[in-house]
């Protein structure tokens, strides 16, 4: 199959990127199919975006607004953040600490369960920043994703640390 | 190969053949809308003016007055509806903004549709309906006023349906979207 420029360029994109896209649907999408449908919409709008992506933000941070305002659209347009059974959040919450591409849970101590369970709970713009923190993003790049300061987000990352904290801290349900 | 509403399993990983597939899929779908919205559009607008073109030049006064109203009306709402497409297109947002600045857009495009709908009535109901009503009268003449009476009750009904209708869509649908998106930007901004 000849692939053309745009293609291939968008190919190279999916792959590096592939892992990160995954996780952005497991955090924002309940179950396998709004899973699907948000990953496919995410593509999509990967695909339709990226003849215009200029490169004034680093190709990172433009894969995460497009993908994060993609879910945020699908969250709201599905409403498939709806409260959830404790125990549909562990297995969620465990998923994302994976790097792989597999649906197989992997073997974490009870305290990460519980850690990214509280993760699960945040909100939506809570996860999107503990989601970039786990992927090791500067709070530079946080800051160009959301669109706000840097310090600002320092002040909500202390916020969303301390949450967690207090969350790890009482006893599990 | 596989459908393209199969790939995006968790468990999967896509070849390249099946990611552009996909792509391909949603971009057709993606241009099938806008080409069916634009047509259904046009013809619509055709048809109605197609219609009533010829009972401005020829007729009673009253008549010719009540269909040139409607043929203005049908140009206000083509260029309302014109207006608000171009705020609400599918591809209407950037997504590679800044969320906040996502979410800014978006929330100015919700307020642009609540306002399109809560105006329905001045902008749709009045000059489509009134002028139909003055058409007919004008048509029937005195002879026909117990017509002219029944169709004014039909399209007295129908514009309140539809202004009803509208009122609903605002209620339960756009500003509870609103709503959602002020908590975001007050995540966001907190």
């Amino acid at each position: 199959m000849v692939e053309t420029k745009h293609e291939q360029r968008f190919l190279a994109l999916v792959r590096e990127n592939d892992g990160r896209l995954r996780h952005i649907c497991r955090v924002y999408a309940r179950d396998v199919e709004a899973r699907k449908d948000l990953y496919q919409e995410i593509m999509f709008q990967l695909w339709r975006s990226l003849p215009s992506f200029a490169g004034a933000s680093s190709i990172d941070t433009w894969v995460y607004r497009v993908a994060l305002n993609t879910a945020l659209t699908h969250a709201r347009r599905r409403s498939v953040r709806a409260e959830t059974p404790l125990e549909e959040d562990h297995v969620e919450g465990a998923d994302l600490a994976s790097s792989d591409t597999t649906d197989d849970t992997p073997d974490l101590g009870e305290q990460s369960e519980r850690l990214y369970a509280a993760i699960d709970r945040l909100g939506d713009v809570d996860r999107m920043l503990v989601t970039m923190y786990l992927d090791d993003r500067s709070y530079r790049e946080m800051a160009e994703v959301i669109g706000i300061s840097e310090s600002h987000v320092g002040v909500k990352l202390h916020r969303i640390r301390k949450a967690l904290a207090r969350a790890l801290s009482e006893e599990p349900v | 190969m596989k459908p393209a509403s199969d790939m995006a399993d968790e468990s999967t990983t896509l070849t390249d053949e099946e990611i552009l597939a996909l792509v391909e899929t949603r971009s057709q779908r993606f241009q099938r809308q806008i080409r069916f919205r634009d047509w259904r559009e046009l013809i619509a607008g055709g048809v109605v003016a197609v219609m009533i073109a010829p009972a401005v030049v020829r007729g009673p006064l009253l008549a010719r007055a009540g269909a040139l109203i409607v043929l203005a009306g049908v140009a206000l709402v083509a260029f309302r509806l014109f207006a608000a497409r171009r705020l609400t297109a599918p591809g209407g947002i950037d997504p590679a903004l800044p969320v906040a600045n996502a979410l800014h857009v978006e929330l100015d495009r919700v307020d642009a549709q609540i306002s399109l709908l809560s105006g329905v009535a001045w902008w749709y109901v009045a000059p489509l309906l009134g002028g139909s009503v003055l058409l007919v009268a004008g048509a029937h003449g005195r002879a026909g006023w117990p017509f002219t009476l029944g169709y004014t009750a039909f399209a007295a009904l129908l514009g309140w349906g539809i202004i009803v209708l509208n009122q609903r869509a605002v209620r339960r649908t756009l500003q509870p979207k609103r709503k959602e998106i002020m908590a975001l930007l007050a995540q966001i901004e907190s």
